[in-house]
């Protein structure tokens, strides 16, 4: 992707966010006499600081005037890793209390020790030992709750 | 002097066995978090602040283990870009220009402790700056009206905008995503939900932990994907990390300097550490003229920012505690944890909890002094954990950031939250937008809000009491002059420049 594309992209991304943020914002509709802004003012003003923003972004990449320099155009070499990554977090999250906090975050810490470039099986074992030390220090040592047993069975 | 009394008072607290420990201790866990390569004090902050929650200790005690842990991070950020060349902060990368050309020529061990007393020298100084300037400034802003503390807000927005370099634009879109995210929830006033999609769980609004974790923290995770290449940091041997008394001297007139630079830009909003690096850093090449060696490992090059940027860090405190205003996004992240702590940073926290404002201060002494004895003879087993490989590291970093997340609130759903703000992380900062308005948009809007509905509930809805006392109109036209003057500055010079080449 060039700048420019990345500019309007981002810009009107942006400037349709704020309108529909603005959009929802009038649909607040609770007025006090003494309270005159009311629900919906202020997630106006922030809807119309993104919709302003987002404008302008797409005004300099349509004159392309303003484009910040070269160094700034992004590069996108690992964008499939760190989907693959987005997916090993969703999937830890909806694991997490099926499987336990240890199976959970062993998994977890081996997918995303293979993605950056470890074996899987060491990465299983790293993860397993981390997450039985963060079990200890968290459950034990400072009283939180993880969901401890598999199935649901958790605190 | 009324304020000296009180501040032993403070070293009375700060100086109880328990809490003692606990300063220790968050030293040593800031370090550790704070080293790792890209983590600075606003993730190790954000990480390690609901295991702090989760322990439940008394509000000053839980504040010492904050500021040992705020201490120790920024120290251990030093440590990662002396001795790897990785700033985990803006800041940091003025110390990394001299302080990694030490470790290439074999003295990195003495950039490390140039950089530890550099920092105690910023802290002691700037405490007693600290000291003598909060009283007053509380006791002025003690009149503040709602209209004066929303154009005190604006412009706390406008100079973080402005001092932080991205453009106007993108700064606008951040600051309004963070004003954004404040109002998702119930709204306290009028009980209307918002932005809740009938989803029960958003109705008590974000978590500013969740958001930062994934805005910061995830979002280096995926940016450290996003490389092609990594595998083991590579180290050169560092030296004994000690400093001589020739080398401290030498270094002294620096330290001296950079903290009175590094005071006076953190007591600005939104200038903050980076700024005061720069600028003492710039001083010393000025001061040194022909004779500097700054680039190629000149030790000055290490003790200007560092000492600034500690100075600066004790600086921000003073418009945090007494205007309850933060002006950085590592000093709203620390907002958001004094609130969380049911301390509400204003000017009448010197009035009402006067033990936990000296207590604060103390324990933030206190935590250099740890820094100092503690740290630096143990940086080689701290630089053991560096060696460790990426793969992990970062694990290590993603599971110790979820066990954070899942701590606030024991959901699920937050693992799904974070990863959503990792995601939306990872896409701004490689469109060049701004964190750091973010997570103050997130912090301040319910401030903000509070004081806007208030001030014109008073007015009747009239918009002009927003303009009706003399010093709302100053905070105003600062704002403005804010957003305003870095953009003249750059015409100003693009016209002396093609004035020079036309007379060239």
């Amino acid at each position: 992707m060039t700048n420019r594309r990345v500019a309007l992209a981002a810009g009107a991304s942006i400037l349709l966010t704020g309108m529909a943020i603005g959009a929802e914002s009038t649909t607040f509709r609770v007025t006090f006499p003494t309270d005159p802004v009311g629900p919906a003012g202020f997630p106006l003003l922030a809807a119309a600081l993104l919709a302003l923003g987002g404008l302008t972004l797409l005004l300099e990449g349509g004159i392309g005037e303003r484009v910040p320099d070269e160094e700034s155009v992004p590069v996108w070499a690992g964008g499939a890793r760190v989907i693959w990554a987005c997916l090993a977090f969703a999937g830890y999250a909806v694991l997490l209390p099926w499987l336990g906090f240890v199976p959970a975050t062993s998994l977890m810490f081996a997918a995303l020790a293979t993605l950056f470039g470890g074996r899987p099986r060491d990465g299983l074992l790293a993860g397993a030992v981390f997450a039985v030390v963060l079990f200890a220090l968290f459950v034990w040592g400072l009283g939180l709750a993880l969901p401890v047993w598999p199935l649901g069975g958790g605190p | 002097m009324e304020s000296v009394a009180q501040l032993l008072t403070g070293f009375t607290v700060a100086l109880q066995p328990l809490n003692l420990g606990l300063a220790l201790a968050g030293v040593l866990v800031g370090t550790v978090v704070g080293m790792l390569p890209g983590i600075g004090p606003i993730n190790a902050i954000a990480i390690l602040l609901p295991l702090i929650f989760a322990g439940g200790l008394p509000p000053e005690s839980a504040l010492i283990l904050l500021a040992g842990i705020y201490y120790g991070s920024q120290y251990g950020n030093s440590i990662s870009t002396i001795l790897l060349n990785v700033p985990g902060t803006a800041s940091a990368v003025v110390t990394a220009l001299d302080g990694h050309a030490m470790t290439r020529a074999g003295r990195g061990g003495e950039a490390l402790a140039l950089s530890a007393v550099s920092s105690f020298v910023g802290g002691t100084l700037s405490i007693l700056g600290l000291v003598f300037l909060a009283p007053p400034l509380a006791s002025w802003a003690v009149r503040f009206g709602p209209a004066e503390y929303f154009a005190l807000m604006v412009f706390a927005f406008a100079a973080l905008s402005s001092f932080a370099g991205a453009s106007v634009p993108r700064a606008l879109a951040s600051t309004g995503l963070g004003l954004f995210l404040a109002t998702v929830g119930m709204d306290p006033q009028s009980a209307v939900p918002r932005f809740t999609f009938g989803q029960l769980r958003l109705f008590d609004g974000l978590d500013f932990v969740v958001v930062t974790i994934g805005l910061f923290a995830l979002s280096e995770i995926f940016l450290a994907l996003d490389r092609s290449t990594w595998g083991r940091a590579a180290l050169t041997a560092y030296g004994r990390v000690r400093l001589r008394l020739a080398e401290f001297t030498g270094a002294a007139a620096t330290m001296l300097r950079g903290s009175v630079v590094g005071f006076l830009v953190g007591v600005l909003p939104g200038a903050g550490g980076t700024l005061a690096s720069f600028l003492a850093y710039g001083v010393e090449q000025k001061v040194a003229g022909a004779e500097g060696t700054f680039g190629e490992g000149d030790p000055r090059g290490v003790a200007a920012p560092e000492a600034a940027n500690n100075a600066a860090a004790n600086g921000a405190m003073i418009p945090l505690l007494t205007l309850g205003i933060p002006g950085s996004g590592t000093t709203a992240v620390l907002l958001g944890a004094l609130l969380g702590m049911n301390v509400t940073p204003g000017p009448l926290l010197l009035e009402r909890s006067p033990g936990i404002f000296w207590g604060l201060v103390a324990s933030m002494y206190v935590g250099n002094i740890f820094l100092l004895i503690l740290n630096l003879p143990l940086v080689g087993v701290f630089v053991r954990i560096l060696r460790l490989p990426s793969w992990i590291l970062m694990p290590a970093v993603a599971a110790l950031s979820f066990v954070s997340v899942y701590a606030v609130n024991g959901s699920t759903f937050d693992l799904l939250l974070v990863t959503g703000f990792g995601a939306l992380g990872y896409l701004m900062r490689k469109g060049g937008f701004p964190l750091a308005p973010v997570i103050l948009g997130l912090v301040l809007g319910p401030l903000m809000e509070k004081n806007l509905r208030r001030a014109l509930a008073l007015s009747g809805g009239d918009w002009a009491v927003m303009f009706s006392s003399g010093l709302a109109v100053a905070f105003w036209v600062a704002a403005a002059a804010a957003l305003v003057l870095p953009w003249m500055v750059e015409q100003a010079r693009k016209i002396r420049l093609a004035g020079a080449a036309e007379t060239d």
